[in-house]
C-alpha cells in the first residue's frame, strides 16, 4: 500500500507543480529566465508576507509580554490559522477530494481507496502549509524572541508547523462533503456559495478594519480570552506548551492531528467511490412535454460576452477570487462615508480634505478593483474547451475583447458606485469626481489588458481542477504582483517628487492611456498569434 | 471543396504529419483512417484552424485556412473526439451560442434545433445543464450545434465514440443527406466497417504519411478494407 501511495503522491505532485518541466535541461533560455524570475518573485513575495506578519505579531507580542500574557499570542495564532485553514479546506476539498477529474480513473486502478484519498489530501496539505509560513511561523518566531528559545522548543515548533493543518483539514473535509451533499441538487448552488463566501469576506474585512480596537480589546481582556480560547480550542495549549519545551505536549498535538486524519479519512475511504458518485451526480429532470424553442438573434460579440458571463458565474471560486477587489472598494467607500470626518480633517488640515481626499479616492478607484482581474486566468480556464473558441468563425481580437469586457462589466459598476460614495465622503468637486472616475476606469482597463497578456504568456490549459488555475497559477501571481508594484511605484513617485497632485494625476492618466494603446497593439499582433498557437 | 496541400507538422523532433496532400470534393464522405498517433487529429485540427499551419496550406473553396481562417470557419463545423463543452450552459444555450456566432437566422435555427433535437431524442433535455449530461448526450449536443448552422464542410474526429447505436445510425443518415445536397464530410475513424459502408472515399495515413487515398473501391480492390489497412500499416 505504501509503495502505491508514494507512487500516486509523487505523480499527483508532478502533475500539479510540474517541477520537471520547470527545470528541464531542454527548456529554452527564455523559459529558464522566466522560471528563475518567477522563483525570485515568489521568494520576494514570501519574504514580504512573512515580514508583514512578523511585524504585526511583534506589536501584539510586545503588548502582551508587558502584561505577562505572551501565551495568548500563540493561542490567537493557532486559532486564526485553524479558522483560515478550516474555511479553505471547506472550499477546496470539493475540488481536490471529491470532484477532481482524475478520480474515476484512479479509483479504477488496483489501489486502495484510502491511498487515492490520501494522495489527494497530500496536495491539499501542501497548499495549507503555505499558510503556516504566513500565519503560524511568524508568531512562533515572535514568541521565541520574547520568551526565549530552547532546542526542544524549536523541535516543538517544527513539529507543530507540520501538524497544524491536520485537524482543520480533517474537519473541513467532512464539512465540505456535507455541504456538497446538501447543495448538489440545488440549481443555484453557486450563487449560494458566492453569497456565503461574500458574507464571510465582509466579516473578515470588518474584522481587519477594526483591528486597532480589537488589539485594544485583546490586551484589555487577555485573561478572559486566554480562558475562552484554551477551552474552545484545547490543542492551542499543547502548542504553547510545546514551544516552551514540553516535547510530550508537542507529540500529543501531532497525535491529535494524525488521529483526526486517520479517523476521518478512514471513514470516508470506506465509501469513497460511492461518495464521489453521489457528489458528481446531478438531477436530470426530463421534460416530457414538447416545448417551443424561442430564440432571438444576438451578435457574435454579444454571444461571446454572454458565454463569458455564464462561465464566470458558474464558478464560485472564480467569482470569489476576482470580486474581492471591487467588493473591498465598495466597503471602503461606505466606511469612509460613515467615518468621523473631524478626525480626517484634523489629519489633512483642511475641512474639505483637499488634495489628500482626491488622491485617496484616486488610489482606491485605480488599484483596489484591479487586484485580481478576471482576465489573468480567463484563457487558462478555457482548458479542454478551448477548441470551441478555436474552431468557431470568430475574430481572435473579438474573443480577447469579450474577455476584457467581462472584467470591465464586473469592475466598472463598482467604480461608479464607489466614486459617488467617495465624492460625498471626501467632499470631491465635480472636476475631482471626473478625474478620479477617469483614473479608475483607465487603470482597470490597463490591468484587464495586462492580465490578458500575462495569461497568454503563461497559460495553464491542462488542469485537473480550476482552483489550481484561479488561485495558484503563475499568471494570477504575476498580475497581482504587477498591480501592487505599479501602485507602490506610483505612490512613491508622487510622495518623493512632491508634484502638484493634479499635474501628477493628469500625467499618470496620460501615461496609462499610452500603455493601454501599447497593450492593445501587443494584443492585436502578438496576442492573436499567441492565441492561435494555443491548442 | 477542401484541398490539403503539402501539409506538414512536427512536435519538436517528432514528425506528426509529413507532406500530406489530399482533395475532398463537394459531396464526398471522406474517411480518414490510421492507427493511433498516425497524425489524424493533427490534420483535423489544422483543417479546422485549431492548430496553426506551419508548412503547406489548406484551402476551402480556394480560400486559405492559413490566411483567412475566419472566412473558412464560417463554412465549417467541427466535432471533436471528446465532447468538452461549457458545463455552465444548458444544451439549448450552447446551441444558441453557436448559432449566434454563425449568424444563423432565427427561423432556420428554430427549425433546425427542433428537427435535430427530436431526431437525437434530446428535445426534453435541452434546458438541462450540460454538467448533468452523459458523455453521449454531450456528443449529441455537439452534433446538433454543428448541424444547426448547415455547414458546407463537416469535420469530425471519431464521431461515433460514445454514441448509442440509434444515435450513430441517425448521424450516418444526416451525413449522407448533407452530402447529397453538395456538402462534404471529412472524418477520422478506427471503425473500418463504418468507413467501408459510409464513405465514398478514404485516405490511409501511417506515421504521418499518406499511404493510400481515393475512391473506396479503388483503394480496397478485391480485398476487404480491414485486410488492406492491416497490409498497408505493417
Amino acid at each position: 500500500m505504501t509503495k502505491k501511495f508514494l507512487l500516486l503522491a509523487k505523480t499527483s505532485i508532478a502533475i500539479t507543480f510540474n517541477p520537471r518541466r520547470m527545470f528541464s535541461k531542454q527548456n529554452s533560455k527564455a523559459t529558464k529566465g522566466k522560471t528563475t524570475g518567477y522563483l525570485i518573485l515568489a521568494l520576494i513575495l514570501a519574504v514580504y508576507i512573512f515580514g508583514f506578519s512578523t511585524s504585526t505579531y511583534y506589536v501584539l507580542g510586545n503588548a502582551l509580554n508587558s502584561i505577562n500574557s505572551l501565551r495568548l499570542l500563540i493561542y490567537l495564532a493557532i486559532f486564526s490559522y485553524t479558522a483560515v485553514t478550516l474555511l479553505i479546506s471547506i472550499i477546496s476539498a470539493q475540488g481536490y477530494l471529491y470532484k477532481s477529474k482524475d478520480l474515476p480513473m484512479l479509483l479504477s486502478l488496483p489501489i486502495s481507496q484510502f491511498s487515492v484519498l490520501l494522495s489527494k489530501f497530500l496536495l491539499l496539505y501542501l497548499y495549507e502549509l503555505l499558510y503556516v509560513i504566513m500565519i503560524l511561523l511568524p508568531a512562533f518566531c515572535v514568541y521565541f524572541y520574547f520568551a526565549g528559545i530552547t532546542v526542544l522548543g524549536i523541535i516543538g515548533a517544527f513539529l507543530c508547523c507540520l501538524a497544524a493543518p491536520l485537524l482543520p483539514l480533517a474537519v473541513g473535509s467532512i464539512l465540505s462533503f456535507f455541504i456538497g451533499l446538501l447543495t448538489r441538487r440545488m440549481r443555484r448552488k453557486n450563487f449560494l456559495t458566492i453569497i456565503l463566501s461574500l458574507g464571510f469576506m465582509v466579516g473578515w474585512i470588518i474584522l481587519v478594519q477594526n483591528s486597532g480596537s480589537i488589539l485594544e480589546y485583546v490586551i484589555a481582556n487577555s485573561e478572559t480570552l486566554q480562558q475562552a480560547l484554551t477551552k474552545f480550542y484545547f490543542p492551542s495549549v499543547l502548542v504553547a506548551d510545546g514551544l516552551d519545551g514540553d516535547i510530550i505536549k508537542t507529540l500529543l498535538f501531532v497525535l491529535v492531528g494524525v488521529a483526526a486524519i486517520v479517523l476521518v479519512f478512514g471513514l470516508i475511504s470506506r465509501k469513497y467511490s460511492d461518495i464521489i458518485a453521489i457528489m458528481t451526480s446531478t438531477n436530470l429532470k426530463k421534460k416530457n412535454k414538447a416545448y417551443t424553442i424561442n430564440t432571438k438573434h444576438r451578435s457574435a460579440f454579444g454571444a461571446m460576452i454572454k458565454k463569458e458571463l455564464s462561465c464566470y458565474f458558474s464558478s464560485s471560486i472564480y467569482v470569489m477570487n476576482t470580486i474581492t477587489g471591487p467588493l473591498l472598494l465598495v466597503i471602503g467607500s461606505v466606511a469612509l462615508l460613515f467615518m468621523d470626518k473631524e478626525q480626517l480633517s484634523a489629519y489633512t488640515g483642511d475641512v474639505n480634505f483637499g488634495q489628500f481626499g482626491v488622491a485617496l479616492a484616486a488610489v482606491m478607484l485605480a488599484f483596489i478593483p484591479s487586484i485580481s482581474p478576471t482576465t489573468c486566468s480567463s484563457i487558462s480556464l478555457e482548458g479542454k474547451k478551448l477548441w470551441i473558441y478555436k474552431s468557431i468563425p470568430a475574430d481572435v481580437k473579438d474573443i480577447l475583447k469579450a474577455k476584457t469586457a467581462l472584467n470591465l462589466i464586473i469592475t466598472v459598476p463598482e467604480i461608479l458606485i464607489s466614486s459617488v460614495l467617495l465624492s460625498f465622503a471626501l467632499r470631491l468637486s465635480v472636476t475631482d469626481y471626473i478625474l478620479v472616475v477617469a483614473l479608475g476606469i483607465v487603470f482597470n482597463l490597463f490591468f484587464s489588458l495586462t492580465g490578458l497578456i500575462i495569461n497568454l504568456s503563461y497559460p495553464k490549459l491542462d488542469f485537473e481542477n480550476e482552483t489550481v488555475v484561479i488561485k495558484q497559477s503563475m499568471s494570477v501571481f504575476l498580475t497581482m504582483l504587477l498591480t501592487f508594484g505599479f501602485m507602490i511605484t506610483t505612490i512613491l513617485i508622487y510622495v518623493f517628487t512632491g508634484f502638484d497632485f493634479y499635474i501628477f494625476a493628469l500625467a499618470v492618466l496620460l501615461v496609462v492611456v499610452i500603455l493601454i494603446l501599447l497593450c492593445i497593439r501587443i494584443l492585436k499582433s502578438w496576442g492573436v498569434r499567441k492565441f492561435n498557437g494555443l491548442y | 471543396m477542401l484541398e490539403i496541400r503539402n501539409y506538414s507538422k512536427s512536435y519538436g523532433n517528432k514528425v506528426a504529419v509529413k507532406n500530406l496532400t489530399l482533395t475532398i470534393e463537394n459531396g464526398d464522405i471522406y474517411g480518414f483512417i490510421g492507427h493511433n498517433g498516425a497524425g489524424k487529429t493533427t490534420t483535423i485540427k489544422a483543417i479546422t484552424g485549431i492548430m496553426p499551419i506551419e508548412q503547406g496550406d489548406i484551402l476551402l473553396d480556394g480560400v486559405s485556412v492559413k490566411r483567412s481562417p475566419t472566412e473558412c470557419k464560417k463554412k465549417m463545423a467541427y466535432i471533436p473526439d471528446t465532447p468538452d463543452i461549457y458545463e455552465s450552459m444548458s444544451g439549448l444555450k450552447f446551441i444558441k451560442f453557436i448559432c449566434d456566432i454563425y449568424e444563423v437566422p432565427v427561423k432556420t435555427r428554430e427549425n433546425n434545433i427542433k428537427k435535430y433535437a427530436e431526431s437525437f431524442e434530446m428535445l426534453g433535455d435541452l434546458t438541462a445543464p450540460i454538467s448533468s449530461y452523459s458523455h453521449g448526450m454531450r456528443q449529441k449536443i455537439n452534433i446538433i450545434a454543428a448541424l444547426a448552422h448547415e455547414p458546407k464542410l463537416m469535420v469530425l474526429d471519431e464521431p461515433f465514440v460514445g454514441l448509442d447505436p440509434k444515435a450513430a445510425h441517425i448521424l450516418k443518415e444526416y451525413m449522407r443527406q448533407m452530402c447529397s445536397t453538395g456538402a462534404s464530410i471529412f472524418f477520422s475513424t478506427h471503425v473500418l466497417e463504418v468507413a467501408e459502408k459510409l464513405c465514398n472515399k478514404i485516405a490511409i495515413i501511417k506515421s504521418g504519411e499518406l499511404i493510400r487515398s481515393g475512391p473506396i473501391a479503388e483503394v480496397r480492390g478485391d480485398s476487404s478494407l480491414e485486410d488492406i489497412f492491416l497490409e498497408l500499416s505493417e
